[in-house]
């Protein structure tokens, strides 16, 4: 993970510097771990996004601070439990007594249980989209669909990937890529972006 | 196979997918940059919610990154001030395995209570342990004098009885008259004193040690 670490650190060196987009960048790709981390905390909905956007606001803010001797991820998940934590306090709740370990965390395994509270329109949406991705998953082509799966359900690096496919590192990226793009294109109607 | 994907790479929109997947180089992070970010936003949901396809134990907490980036531009802006007291880590706590963080505990109602009543018994207590040291003190200021039991403050004039006008060479000369006449009760106190209580034994020794017509 050299990429994503030098990928981190450049991007905090231009939010130091005064580039918010930089910052915009590194909430999309945190979003969903932060708010996986603080699920484990707090069970509304609701509460984990506004908790959520309230540790990136602090990691915002105290940016300066951070001088690189830890990963960008690790800082921030501290930041995030803190907040998690606090906030259960200031609404007397008790915080849990032990924390979710960064080590052994399951980042994406967030709650079933936490119910987005969706009408039942919502969640036949979710459900169609669901299957309309299983689907287009099935129908790539075997390469396309192998990197795809060993990226996102094996968690391997692009390296990793390349090592086990036989390929460059290149053919790697693009080849994710490219699942991604097709799988897309079959549920951008269903988002609602049209083509 | 390997030529056949890296023709149709598209170029700068891959950098997207590598960088989520923790894989940009610094040329993809220029271009991202360089995107419109609801534009980004938007492709990030669509990344996740494949994400989420492929692994369908999991629930995405956020729907719409696009919505959830503008909340916290927009708190950003309104300078929105936390309540929450957090603790910043520094570099040196921000290591790779998180120690444990101090747990915070709120007391029930049942310790607060009990809280209140522990201070209220330690309050009567010092109270208590004030005012017997006061009466202690004034009685041990009479030491000697059998009748006079009430405490020394006691003895003062109640504060209306104050004389109230100003001070002058008569109140002064008042003053200096009543001085002496209370160093004058108090020396034969003393005398006293000396000839009834047991500590005055050993100057009456002394006394009858000295030749006779010489007194002390």
């Amino acid at each position: 993970m050299q990429h994503e670490t030098s990928s981190d650190e450049a991007l905090v060196k231009r939010v130091q510097n005064g580039d918010k987009r930089a910052f915009d960048l590194l909430v999309l790709k945190y979003q969903h771990k932060v708010a996986a981390l603080i699920s484990r905390y707090i069970q509304d909905k609701h509460e984990v996004l506004d908790v959520a956007q309230d540790s990136f606001i602090k990691a915002y803010r105290a940016i300066d601070s951070f001088r690189g001797e830890s990963a960008f991820y690790t800082w921030l998940y501290r930041i995030a439990v803190n907040t998690a934590k606090n906030y259960l306090v200031s609404r007397s709740r008790r915080p849990p007594t032990s924390d979710v370990e960064l080590d052994n965390e399951d980042v994406h395994a967030s709650y079933r249980e936490l119910s987005d509270g969706g009408t039942p329109d919502a969640n036949l949406n979710r459900d169609r989209l669901e299957s309309e991705i299983q689907s287009a998953i099935k129908d790539l082509p075997e390469e396309l669909r192998g990197a795809l799966t060993l990226r996102e359900f094996d968690g391997l690096s692009y390296e990793d990937i390349a090592q086990v496919m036989d390929c460059p590192v290149g053919t790697v990226r693009s080849r994710i890529f490219r699942a991604r793009e097709a799988v897309e294109k079959r549920i951008r109607p269903i988002f609602g972006g049209g083509e | 196979m390997s030529k056949f994907y890296d023709k149709h790479s598209s170029g700068n929109d891959d950098s997207l997918s590598a960088f989520l997947d923790g894989e940009a180089t610094h040329a993809d992070i220029d271009a991202l940059l360089a995107s419109d970010r609801q534009t980004l936003a938007s492709q990030v949901d669509r990344y996740h919610r494949i994400h989420q396809a492929i692994q369908p134990e999991q629930t995405l907490l956020i729907d719409d990154a696009g919505s959830f980036l503008d909340q916290i531009h927009r708190k950003l802006d309104e300078g929105k001030q936390d309540t929450n007291v957090v603790a910043f880590p520094t570099q040196s706590q921000a290591l790779t395995k998180p120690e444990k963080l101090e747990q915070v505990t709120l007391p029930n109602m049942a310790s607060r209570s009990s809280l209140s009543k522990r201070s209220v018994f330690s309050g009567l207590a010092v109270a208590a342990s004030v005012a017997f040291a006061v009466v202690l003190g004034g009685n041990v200021l009479l030491q000697g004098d059998s009748t006079a039991q009430t405490p020394v403050f006691a003895a003062t004039p109640p504060v209306q009885q104050m004389p109230t006008e100003p001070f002058s060479a008569r109140s002064a000369e008042e003053a200096l008259q009543n001085n002496e006449r209370l160093q004058n009760y108090l020396r034969q106190h003393a005398q006293q004193a000396s000839m009834t209580v047991g500590q005055g034994m050993i100057p009456m020794a002394r006394v009858v040690g000295y030749p006779q017509g010489k007194p002390q």
